[in-house]
């Protein structure tokens, strides 16, 4: 659940940093630290989806606890 | 009788027609027959009789409501249709619209289906307000469904091809037969329980409407109302709606729909980035650009560019300054030199000298005084005679003294 927190809020913080530098107006200065910014929000969240290895799991029931745990999910039993 | 006005024809059937639209059972009725005269119109619509062993009643189905239906209606068929009956004014004869139709025994399940949709809606489980807005990027969405068939394996395939990022998380459940519905209504518990996912999947593929039934039922609704997490209910075909699809925070056509709709496309959300990429690099870009042209016209500013300008422009106009000055001077030296011609020519006419030019001339004696007497001179004393254009040397002859008449 964090990962996904971050993977949010980074995209909502390069949205803002998008818009502020749109709105042109501000300085040089805070325009290079947005910019870097941005390059480096961008470049996080582009790396969290080209690194994001789907886990498919399915609820099975633990035969001793009786407890459901997930377990991959092998295929579709056809 | 006299004293009373007559209705016209079309007054009476728009009086009756009003009566029975405020009616709240022959607005939403269900009834129940056997199928006579059917006639399916080019239009679309359907024109028909429903009948019982003593009355018949005449209903017509539109196109639209035609479209949907699950079977192909013929004279002799027992169905229960749903609509509501009013007056067709042209004929003065009422009629059952119907929007609804299934045949009978499967007329069963529909009664019921439709005494649970009308008692949830009123008790709000419907409620737009209800609805839970989606997450955009679930980290994790747990499907609620067979473990087996076309349902869980298109919404594994679009999971997977689509959004990579999200785990899928499946809870097998019975999705037909008489522990279905309890089955189905745990599961969403489940999730919810441990809050096991960001969103949640639940339905199945398409079926008959018995098949699908597990889905009309209450405890199922009331579960799907309950939940904290979204849900997005996927049950059969586009055609087919049931209780799930009302209470669910949002109603997919088929399983593989919902996939689409729960997760973002990745392909897509990665183009996003390039173009947010791209759009940092050309605002910065500007801004830079920006910066560059404010520089470059604060360094074109002449008193940046040459600092010794102000100096030269003092200089200059100092310059003028002196030739304005000259000049004037000038000016008024050439005033004070005519005005000098003209007093001098003044002058010369008031001279003896100009007297010359008239005529006159100037004696002098030998030791230069004028001649201004007799007495000055005695005969044989030189003179000078200056006349206009030079001088005449004379000798006196004799000098003669004129006597005053008037004397002293």
């Amino acid at each position: 659940m964090a990962d996904k927190q971050s993977f949010e809020t980074n995209l909502q913080e390069l949205e803002g940093v998008v818009k502020a530098l749109e709105g042109g107006k501000i300085s040089l200065d805070e325009m290079l630290t947005l910019f870097e910014k941005g390059i480096s929000l961008t470049k996080e969240c582009t790396d969290a989806l080209n690194g994001a290895e789907q886990k498919i799991s399915i609820l099975m029931k633990n035969r001793d606890s009786g407890e459901l745990e997930e377990q991959p999910f092998a295929g579709f039993g056809e | 009788m006299i004293e009373r006005q007559a209705l016209s024809v079309t007054q009476v059937n728009l009086y009756i027609k009003e009566i029975m639209n405020r009616d709240d059972v022959l607005t939403d009725v269900l009834v129940k027959g056997e199928l006579s005269n059917f006639k399916a119109h080019s239009s679309g619509h359907l024109y028909m009789s429903l009948k019982d062993e003593n009355g018949v009643m005449r209903a017509v189905m539109f196109r639209g409501s035609a479209s949907k239906l699950r079977f192909t209606p013929q004279n002799g068929m027992k169905v229960v249709a749903h609509g509501r009956v009013t007056v067709y004014e042209r004929d003065g004869q009422y009629q059952l619209y119907i929007d609804d139709m299934q045949q009978e025994g499967i007329g069963d399940l529909y009664i019921a289906f439709e005494e649970l949709k009308a008692k949830l809606s009123a008790e709000g489980l419907f409620d737009p307000a209800h609805k839970k807005p989606l997450p955009k990027y679930p980290k994790c969405v747990g499907v609620v469904t067979a473990p087996t068939g076309a349902a869980i394996r298109d919404i594994i395939n679009v999971l997977s091809r689509r959004f990579s990022y999200s785990d899928v998380v499946l809870y097998p459940v019975l999705v037909q037969g008489e522990n279905a519905a309890q089955s189905i209504a745990q599961a969403i518990r489940y999730f919810n329980q441990t809050k096991g996912a960001d969103v949640l999947i639940v339905g199945r593929g398409g079926g008959s409407i018995e098949d699908l039934w597990a889905f009309n039922e209450e405890i199922v609704a009331r579960e799907i109302y309950q939940s904290e997490i979204p849900i997005v209910s996927a049950v059969g075909h586009e055609i087919d709606f049931t209780i799930s699809d009302f209470v669910a925070d949002l109603r997919a056509p088929t399983p593989s729909a919902a996939a689409e709709l729960v997760v973002p496309s990745q392909t897509e959300l990665i183009d996003k980035f390039h173009n947010v990429y791209r759009r940092l690099y050309s605002q910065a870009a500007r801004i830079l650009e920006q910066g560059r042209l404010r520089l470059k016209s604060l360094s074109e500013r002449p008193s940046i560019q040459n600092p010794m300008l102000k100096l030269e422009e003092e200089r200059i106009y100092l310059d003028r300054l002196v030739q304005d000055m000259t000049t004037a001077a000038d000016k008024i030296l050439e005033q004070k030199k005519q005005g000098l011609g003209v007093a001098a020519s003044k002058l010369d006419g008031l001279s003896p000298l100009g007297a010359l030019t008239r005529g006159f001339s100037v004696v002098k004696a030998e030791d230069g005084g004028v001649v201004n007497s007799v007495s000055r001179v005695k005969p044989g004393d030189n003179m000078t005679v200056m006349v206009q254009d030079g001088k005449i040397l004379a000798t006196v002859k004799e000098t003669e003294k004129e006597v005053e008449n008037h004397g002293r």
